[in-house]
């Protein structure tokens, strides 16, 4: 495969990942801000000379894309005014980056004056001087309201630090001292980087680690569409909502597969809006690399060779891919996230539609966003920006054969470096008391493999001094449920942000609450964007988003459904309602009898065929091809048919589209016991399609109401 | 234990005990409990409403894979199994913020409800964590003092004890880990010293934790979290020890075995100690030798990449079952052992001194059908290539470690031990262009070795947050407080005082970053504030050596967040005994020659192979050369230099360019 003796490409490619790796550790410790040290919002990566992507490290894969683009841009603006020992800074989301805060330090690593690669990284600041605190900006109506924006700045010449440039970036930011030590971070991080891999050219000389720079990328090309070769031709669907202000965005995503190469195309997407939601073209080609890296690309480097498999098609002045100025300062967790989401879903249907690939299938975690920040006056008086990243630990969608994981996995369930900070180090830096944070019951999606637990969390106001705190919501996923469910699964929970009149005084009189229901008071919604004061009369609460469950509720084992219960993750009216199993309480068993009963008869309540029609199920056919968990193809004659995989009851002909034959059940979410929280919008439904014979349910979909059918199609 | 004891030592045993001055016990109890999944149930009270703390563990969890395998597996995260159910865990109605105000005080009622709640026969166990404790440890022993009366058989592990630090997810965890282990490790540990005392041991026994130092008996069974790894750490301790004796400062202690390379760096005679220690996925706040490990050892299995055709070795590993294809116990896969063997490194006729026969033929072909052939290369270029991916893989892990903290590798000696260390030790040092590799005599035993070199250590810390400058009375008082307890300790364990040292110090940040650093304060009983004065000093510099130039943001202010004293009862030690430097020549212990690989430019040379049994002091050998000996093999590689020295260690070293 490649040129190189195998044994020194294998060695040099550890080696340069090792390079990525001790970027990260040199970022966390130079910096030293619990947004980089704790919650790890950073990434790192190399790239060549022209700026393809080479090994991509640690961090929120979004921006890896992003930091090569950044690299191009910087070589088109200042072509032979590049030194060795420059440092450029850019971050304008319409040039490369994907919002004002997320700052790229782009640097070139050149060996003996000549230009050999670049080294990125990036690194979400404390503060980058917009009309809201802390880089998300629900106020801003135009780009230029939201922070400082360089298209490609010098910030280090030939080694020496601009500091009169340095000190006019910190000085029209909130803290200046703290985005002054990110910075610092991100340069000593760089420099790390060059360090190490001019050592490296100079022990392999410039055409062996040249080699290997192709190499890598040549390899994870041939790896990927070999890949791609191996599953099924197709097309399939998945659509995601953002709310704005009551209206509802909408994101579409056919995502096309043919031979080695696939295209997501994201026509029908809503038009642009004037709040931050919006993604530019940069952070919508994140959003489809960054999870397309995480769900197809187990065990193969990610870089540019595998970004040659794919294409993306998405309108201009739309909310995928807005027209300058519209806002974007909140596009990282929203519509980068929301079309991740998308492309999750798609992607895990098709893995689905391989026997050999279904393992990889994963249904979406933590669909939602519900980014705070706050400022205000700290314990000790001093003006502070933070955030609240309690929802940063996320939650994992289910998998083809084991539940998500609880708590963990970030926003969409594949922001994986994503942590919380203790909640003791948020309550010594900062003026705030929790009240409880815990794993919300009945958050994760219901499916014979439940989704991920999400949390929720209470605070208040503790000990500030001033006139309270500014708190700033970023978030979508409120009304409806970002998570989306696979093979008959259901979404996880939806995210809640409430806010409660009440304060310590009178709570401490009784018990403080520990849980949501226990929270009394008059209480108010807070919308999905906003921007208000918390004083100590209120009680901020804050849910995200549980992860997407896999298959049928009702074949989930009994047993795991107990376990569930007795670990609070699932109530017992839940486990009755939606898993049909009985538990006999105070005992906590389970009643075996009712159990097998009512799961006969929920599943039997779909049954809309009034007799079996033995001549319509084919058993002895052996399957063709599968095209999902319950549906798979035969041939009948000459006539390619779909079937049940379940009962074998021929759904229909394979030209057509099963889910136009089977019983189709609509259930508006806030009515939908499946589905905790759900906001009292009418909007948004399950949409259930089940076997007409066996009752079994087939697909969930999780749509507004006029959302045509998800069709895919599987060529077969 | 006593079974193989008295296996060793037979009808002497018993007179060995009895003159015994000193009994060192490395315990794997708590790491074998954990691997096993054999703890005990525990419960668990806490604040009400952070009743699953110790589930969403911050979000993180385990990859099975490492590094670049993991980054790319997002599929194949876990989260560690719970230590206790989520039954067993109660929340009580208490708050306390931090500053230690009680903000709701805790009923007596409300705890007693909790506590009735979880207790039943099978729990042996509960521990205690609540926000705050380690500022306020008032409710947590109201609740201990509950149990006592009630629950009298049931052990109590408090968070304020054994983990007095910030952060409620690792000291919940590290609480949780004790509790478990708790009731398994003392009934082991009793029973070892009714044993050892039945066969008449007269003196006291220690109990090696993983800081390196050892705690007696009674103490260790009330914190077994303390011993984790502690087997690892007292080869640490060995090492620095050995060092110490040598006069060797910058240490690089790696110790290869079948599954795993360890590595620890001790840097200008000081052992580093972790910053964010965790176990088998748990996080523990105990004091604990920093050790970092990768999966590389004798078992990690080469493979062939699909598609790209890539020679890759591990992450997977073959372990000691059914280990390497040249065990002859059914494994499979080619192996990095197999490729040493293949290569002429190991001796297929005296590996473990002749214990083991390998299986040279079924390595061969597993190397050739597997391995050489999809390369179209020969067996020797293939076993080649799996030793130098090895090679480079342990010394990327090696890089990392020092240059992380500014070092440079060649400014380190490397001490290599373990069964798989000291073949690969030569080639690993000249990756790194170390210049001085040793094996110390007691490479196989190094642990056990350490216990025996390791002096009794208590840890005691106390949080108080202190702006800076803070009240020198304050600061004086509290140090008073932990000293006297500390002194209190030891001397209750029989040390006097000329044998006691009391090393203080405090533990400082930048109010709004997050790392804190530990710097050492004046040997004195009451420090004035120029001492104190000198202590910030210290800080800055080191904060600046530790996460360099213009890492810190002063203008935020700086603050002391923790007290620490580390109190030494020194033990009696085994001298190193120091033999006479002989003759150079060594030829006395020259075995049958044979032809061994060192890569595609030399080939096959014709090799002499040494028994080092029979080597003497001041012998010496220029390479390529190979000693075995009856626990490993050292491998030293053309350009180098093989001596023995006065303590019987083994040492390589360059001559000339050793790149």
């Amino acid at each position: 495969m490649t040129s190189l003796d195998p044994v020194t490409f294998e060695i040099l490619r550890h080696r340069l990942w090792q390079i990525t790796d001790e970027m990260a550790v040199t970022l966390k410790k130079v910096s030293g801000s619990p947004s980089v040290t704790e919650v790890q919002d950073i990434n790192v990566s190399l790239f060549r000379k022209n700026g393809d992507i080479m090994t991509s490290g640690w961090g929120i894969p979004w921006h890896i894309t992003s930091a090569g683009a950044a690299c191009r841009h910087i070589v088109k603006k200042f072509g032979n005014d590049i030194a060795e020992g420059d440092d450029f800074i850019v971050n304008d989301p319409y040039v490369a980056a994907i919002h004002c805060p997320d700052i790229y330090m782009i640097s070139p690593i050149h060996y003996r004056g000549k230009l050999m690669g670049w080294c990125a990284n990036f690194v979400h600041v404390t503060d980058i001087g917009a009309i809201d605190p802390g880089g998300f900006s629900p106020s801003a109506t135009e780009v230029f309201q939201e922070g400082l924006r360089f298209e490609g700045i010098r910030i280090v010449e030939k080694g020496r630090l601009r500091q009169d440039l340095l000190d006019a970036i910190t000085h029209m930011t909130r803290e200046p001292g703290l985005v002054g030590l990110d910075i610092t971070s991100q340069i000593a991080a760089n420099n790390v980087a060059k360090m190490r891999f001019r050592e490296l050219v100079e022990r392999y000389g410039v055409s062996t680690i040249n080699n290997v720079m192709d190499g890598l990328i040549r390899n994870s090309e041939a790896q990927m569409r070999a890949k791609l070769r191996e599953l099924p031709d197709g097309s399939w669907k998945a659509v995601s909502y953002m709310e704005v202000e009551g209206e509802n965005c909408r994101i579409p995503l056919t995502m096309t597969k043919k031979g080695d190469s696939c295209v997501f195309d994201l026509t029908g997407a809503s038009p642009q809006i004037n709040r931050a939601l919006n993604c530019t073209y940069w952070g919508m080609v994140g959003g489809v690399c960054g999870a397309f890296f995480s769900i197809m690309c187990e065990g193969i480097s990610w870089n540019e060779g595998i970004l040659k498999c794919l294409s993306i098609i998405a309108p201009k002045g739309t909310i995928v891919n807005c027209n300058f100025p519209a806002p974007v300062s909140i596009s990282t967790v929203g519509a980068t996230a929301a079309i991740a989401c998308s492309c999750i879903t798609a992607m895990s249907k098709m893995l689905l539609a391989s026997e050999g690939h279904k393992g990889d299938a994963f249904a979406v975690g933590c669909g939602c966003a519900a980014t705070m920040r706050h400022s205000g006056k700290n314990q000790e008086g001093h003006y502070y920006v933070s955030g609240l990243w309690d929802h940063s630990v996320g939650s994992g969608g289910a998998k083809s054969f084991e539940d998500g994981l609880d708590t963990s996995g970030g926003q969409c369930g594949i922001l994986t470096s994503m942590r919380s900070p203790n909640i003791e180090t948020t309550e010594l830096r900062f003026p705030l008391l929790y009240l409880f944070r815990r794993h919300c019951p009945d958050s994760g999606g219901p499916g014979k493999f439940r989704g991920g637990a999400s949390g929720d969390c209470a605070v208040i106001p503790y000990s500030y001094g001033g006139d309270g705190i500014k708190l700033i919501v970023s978030g979508w996923g409120v009304d409806a449920a970002g998570s989306a469910g696979l093979s008959g699964g259901y979404p996880g929970s939806c995210a809640k942000f409430v806010m409660f009149e009440g304060n310590l005084r009178e709570m401490r009189k009784s018990r403080l609450p520990a849980e949501f229901a226990e929270i009394s008071g008059p209480s108010s919604i807070i919308p999905p964007q906003y921007v208000g004061v918390f004083d100590e009369n209120k009680i901020l609460y804050v849910r995200w988003a549980g992860g997407g469950g896999y298959g049928n509720p009702i074949e989930r084992e009994p047993k795991a459904v107990l376990a569930d219960v007795k670990k609070y993750l699932v109530s017992v009216q839940s486990a009755r309602d939606l898993y049909g199993v009985v538990i006999d309480v105070p005992k906590m068993t389970i009643n075996e009898e009712k159990t097998q009963l009512l799961r006969h008869r929920l599943q039997a309540k779909r049954i809309t065929l009034q007799e079996t029609r033995s001549a319509t199920t084919m058993s002895r056919v052996a399957k063709q091809r599968v095209v999902s968990e319950h549906v798979d193809v035969i041939t009948v004659g000459s006539k390619k048919q779909y079937r049940c995989s379940n009962c074998h009851f021929l759904l229909s002909d394979a030209r057509k589209d099963w889910k136009l034959k089977v019983p189709v059940r609509d259930v508006p979410l806030s009515r939908s016991r499946m589905l905790l929280g759900a906001a009292d919008s009418v909007q948004f439904i399950l949409r259930e399609f089940s076997c007409p014979s066996c009752g079994r349910i087939m697909d969930v979909e999780m749509v507004a109401r006029d959302e045509p059918f998800l069709i895919d199609k599987v060529s077969h | 234990m006593i079974r193989s004891l008295s296996a060793a030592l037979g009808p002497r045993m018993k007179d060995v005990l009895k003159k015994s001055t000193l009994f060192c016990h490395g315990t794997t109890v708590a790491e074998n409990a954990l691997l096993t999944g054999k703890w005990s149930r525990a419960g668990m009270i806490t604040t009400r409403g952070f009743e699953d703390t110790l589930f969403i563990m911050r979000g993180r969890a385990e990859f099975s894979l490492s590094g670049q395998t993991a980054l790319t597996s997002p599929i194949r995260r876990r989260k560690a199994p719970p230590l206790i159910s989520r039954n067993d865990i109660q929340g009580v109605n208490e708050r306390i913020d931090h500053k230690g105000r009680i903000v709701v005080p805790m009923k007596s009622k409300d705890a007693n409800t909790a506590l009735e709640r979880i207790a039943n026969d099978e729990i042996e166990s509960i521990g205690v964590c609540l926000l705050w404790s380690f500022v306020n440890p008032k409710h947590e022993e109201v609740i201990k003092k509950l149990l006592e009366t009630r629950y009298p058989g049931v052990m109590v592990t408090l968070s304020s004890d054994v983990a007095p630090q910030i952060g409620e997810y690792e000291r919940m965890s590290t609480t949780a880990l004790n509790a478990c282990l708790a009731p398994v490790a003392s009934r082991h540990l009793l029973k070892l010293q009714r044993k050892l005392s039945d066969n008449g041991l007269r003196c006291g026994v220690q109990i090696v934790e993983g800081h390196g130092g050892a705690i007696p008996i009674q103490k260790a069974v009330a914190n077994p979290v303390g011993a984790v790894e502690s087997g690892p750490a007292a080869g640490v301790t060995a090492t620095s020890q050995l060092g110490q004796v040598m006069g060797i400062r910058n240490i690089i202690a790696a110790d290869m075995g079948g599954t795993t390379f360890k590595v620890s760096v001790i840097i200008d005679g000081g052992i580093r100690y972790a910053t964010d220690p965790t176990i088998l996925g748990y996080s523990m706040l105990t004091p604990k030798i920093d050790i970092m490990s990768i999966g590389a050892g004798g078992g990690s299995i080469a493979w062939i990449e699909d598609v790209t055709g890539l020679l890759k070795v591990g992450p997977l590993s073959a372990g000691s079952k059914p280990g390497p294809i040249c065990y002859g116990l059914g494994g499979n896969k080619p192996t990095v052992t197999d490729a040493d063997l293949l290569l002429g490194y190991l001796d297929e006729e005296y590996f473990l001194g002749g214990k083991m026969k390998l299986r040279r033929d079924l390595a061969t072909k597993a190397m050739r059908d597997q391995i050489a052939r999809p390369l179209k290369i020969n067996e020797a270029e293939a076993a080649y290539g799996v030793f130098m991916i090895t090679t480079a893989q342990m010394s990327d892990l090696i890089r990392n470690l020092t240059v992380e903290r500014g070092r440079n590798p060649r400014d380190f000696v490397l001490f290599a031990y373990g069964g798989a260390g000291p073949v690969h030790c030569s080639a690993l040092a000249q990756e790194l262009g170390i210049g001085k590799v040793i094996i110390p005599a007691m490479a196989s035993v190094q642990g056990a070795f350490g216990a025996a070199t390791s002096d009794v250590v208590h840890e005691y810390g106390h949080t108080d947050f202190l702006a800076i400058p803070a009240d020198v009375q304050r600061i004086n008082d509290d140090f008073k407080e932990i000293v006297n307890k500390a002194i209190g300790d030891l001397k209750s364990e029989g040390f006097s005082h000329s044998d006691i040292n009391i090393a203080r110090s405090l533990e400082i940040r930048y109010k709004r970053q997050v790392h804190q650093l530990i710097v050492p304060v004046p040997d004195k009983l009451v420090l004035t504030a120029k001492d104190l004065r000198s202590v910030y000093k210290r800080f800055a510099a080191l904060y600046e050596e530790a996460y360099g130039k213009g890492s810190a943001y002063e203008e935020a202010g700086t603050e002391i967040v923790n007290f620490r004293v580390r109190a030494t009862g020194k033990l009696k030690k085994p001298s190193f005994s120091k033999a006479k430097l002989g003759h150079k020549n060594s030829s006395q212990a020259l075995r049958k020659p044979r032809r061994v690989y060192f890569g595609p430019e030399d080939g096959w040379v014709g090799t002499d192979i040494f028994t080092w049994d029979d080597l003497d002091p001041g012998n010496q050998m220029l390479g390529p050369a190979i000693v075995e000996t009856p626990i490993t093999t050292i491998v030293v590689r053309q350009g180098q230099r093989g001596m023995l020295d006065a303590f019987r260690n083994f040492v390589i070293t360059f001559d000339g360019d050793h790149r």
